[in-house]
């Protein structure tokens, strides 16, 4: 053991060399003059939470990986990001918010496949939409005639060729869906902030709820949406009804 | 005890005992809202959050008091403080209301790297200058007592050039501000790394204690780690009496933020500190 006095910022540098893993604890340990396996302690606990931020935050996603087995691919795979993609946020979800862009570097050498980055980017688009700090404006529950309409600010269309929204749903209700192996015609998921409940929630855009969409966002009256697409003035009230009972669009008071 | 107003040496008074608000009790913790005194948030949690946790904060703050306790802040760390954190910080004690917010004596990032973890730092001149001035600037961003905890730890670095007792009392005086005593650190770090845990105690500023925690820990033979995953076991409720019996009433808080349990247990757990007196002595 030393006795070596370091100054803080060389002290610190040593413990971050430490708990990165950037060196063997042994030899940290000598040079700060602290116990070895005391040391590592704290090099477990920080990749424990970042494992735990992915196995939380993508939970389906590291499952597909091996997570839960704790693979040998898996544990490949989480040695390589835990050293390229340090966290670098103080809240502890964002760090699993590299892992998708990190899979999609690692699909040519195949660790993972486009699935696997679209089911990922699902998964984060849905932490990111709970997180979201904007307040939504005074609105009501359901569709009301004449009323303001405008789009949940939280809302976010996004698209992958795979059917990533079914499988997760599947995924999370222990179904143990199949994989898709190959991509296929591209899917619109709507990722959003329920407002009744404050929860995120996701699913497959269809026609109907699109065409909702593009209404509020083009600031269309029903009349002429019903002009323009052809439809009877009803459906496409019913169209905004069923986006506002969902919580795509906000009927404000 | 609810209702009537207790002062303890710190001149502060306590907001009796009180528990973390965590996401497992959110559905349930308000129909028992008489049973806690006081409610604790941990910054991060709330931080920037929009949804159900923003209205769960702003149920808790319009329910009971509200203190904020943060493990992001990186008061030790030789990288410079978080100028959007401050400020999210700031907006956050400002929403809630809070009577105090706090942080540990730690450093959890440096060198653009965050470890969510609390990395000790050195009982030393230098580490003390550095961290009374940092207090110092975080002081500037509410107009409420800024706490620092005294965190557990598994390495004692070599050089040391204080004790944590003196290093504390130092920082605190230097600094004027307060200092959160977490009693279940004190028996953990005594038992890992071999002093009396009374003395500690004895030796630390306790008009200084605006808060405690209590909390349980895992046991694994050669060393004990911090987990906030356990009841408190009864050595660490002896040494809160102990410090009761020298500090008088003090705002009170149970930490159970692993394994967390089903709202009946934390309660239960709860009263059993609450049924806690002063002692005057040692066990």
């Amino acid at each position: 053991m030393t006795t070596e006095r370091t100054d803080l910022e060389a002290l610190q540098r040593h413990m971050h060399t430490a708990v990165k893993g950037l060196a063997p604890v042994h030899v940290v340990a000598a040079a700060l003059g602290v116990d070895a396996k005391r040391l590592a302690i704290y090099h477990r606990m920080i990749r424990h939470h970042v494992v735990a931020a992915l196995q939380t935050r993508l939970g389906a996603t590291t499952a597909l990986l091996g997570a839960g087995e704790e693979t040998p691919a898996w544990e490949r795979l989480l040695a390589a990001y835990l050293a390229d993609c340090p966290p670098s946020h103080w809240a502890l979800g964002h760090a699993a918010g590299a892992f998708p862009g990190f899979l999609a570097e690692r699909v040519e050498a195949g660790d993972a496949t486009g699935f696997h980055v679209a089911l990922a980017e699902l998964e984060w688009a849905l932490y990111t939409v709970n997180r979201d700090a904007t307040r939504l404006p005074p609105h009501h529950r359901a569709y009301v005639e004449g009323a303001p309409l405008a789009l949940n600010p939280t809302l976010q269309i996004l698209e992958w060729p795979y059917p990533v929204a079914a499988f997760l749903a599947a995924f999370n209700r222990g179904e143990g869906p199949a994989v898709p192996t190959a991509p296929g015609d591209p899917e619109l998921v709507l990722v959003f902030r329920r407002p009744a409940s404050g929860n995120p929630y996701f699913h497959a855009a269809t026609p109907a709820l699109l065409f909702a969409l593009k209404m509020v966002h083009d600031g269309l009256t029903v009349a002429d949406a019903a002009a323009a697409s052809g439809q009877p003035a009803e459906a496409v009230q019913a169209a905004l009804a069923d986006a506002v009972q969902q919580g795509l669009v906000l009927a404000l008071a | 005890m609810p209702g009537r107003v207790e002062v303890g040496m710190s001149g502060v008074a306590s907001l009796g005992h009180g528990v973390g608000l965590r996401r497992p009790h959110w559905d349930t913790i308000f129909a028992e809202a008489d049973r806690v005194d006081f409610v604790e948030i941990l910054t991060e949690n709330f931080l920037g959050e929009g949804g159900r946790a923003r209205r769960v904060l702003e149920q808790a703050a319009a329910t009971w008091p509200i203190v904020l306790h943060g493990t992001a802040l990186s008061i030790g760390s030789v990288s410079p403080l978080d100028a959007d954190y401050l400020a999210g910080l700031a907006d956050l004690i400002r929403a809630t209301g809070a009577r105090w917010f706090s942080d540990h004596l730690c450093f959890s990032s440096a060198f653009g790297v965050e470890y969510h973890d609390l990395l000790p730092v050195p009982f030393t001149a230098e580490a003390l200058d550095h961290v009374v001035a940092r207090v110092k600037q975080v002081q500037t961003i509410a107009n409420v007592p800024f706490l620092l905890e005294n965190p557990s730890y598994y390495v004692q670095y070599a050089g040391a050039e204080m004790g944590e007792a003196e290093f504390l009392s130092t920082l605190c005086a230097r600094a004027d501000c307060g200092l959160l005593l977490d009693v279940n650190n004190v028996y953990v770090n005594s038992r890992n790394h071999g002093y009396d845990p009374y003395a500690f105690i004895d030796a630390l500023p306790l008009d200084r204690v605006l808060q405690i925690h209590m909390a349980g820990h895992d046991d694994l033979g050669d060393v004990i780690i911090d987990t906030h995953g356990a009841a408190c076991v009864d050595p660490v409720l002896d040494l809160y009496a102990y410090t009761l019996g020298r500090t008088g009433p003090v705002s009170t808080l149970l930490e159970w933020d692993n394994a967390i349990p089903s709202q009946a247990v934390l309660l239960a757990e709860l009263e059993r500190i609450r049924a806690v007196r002063p002692v005057g002595a040692r066990p």
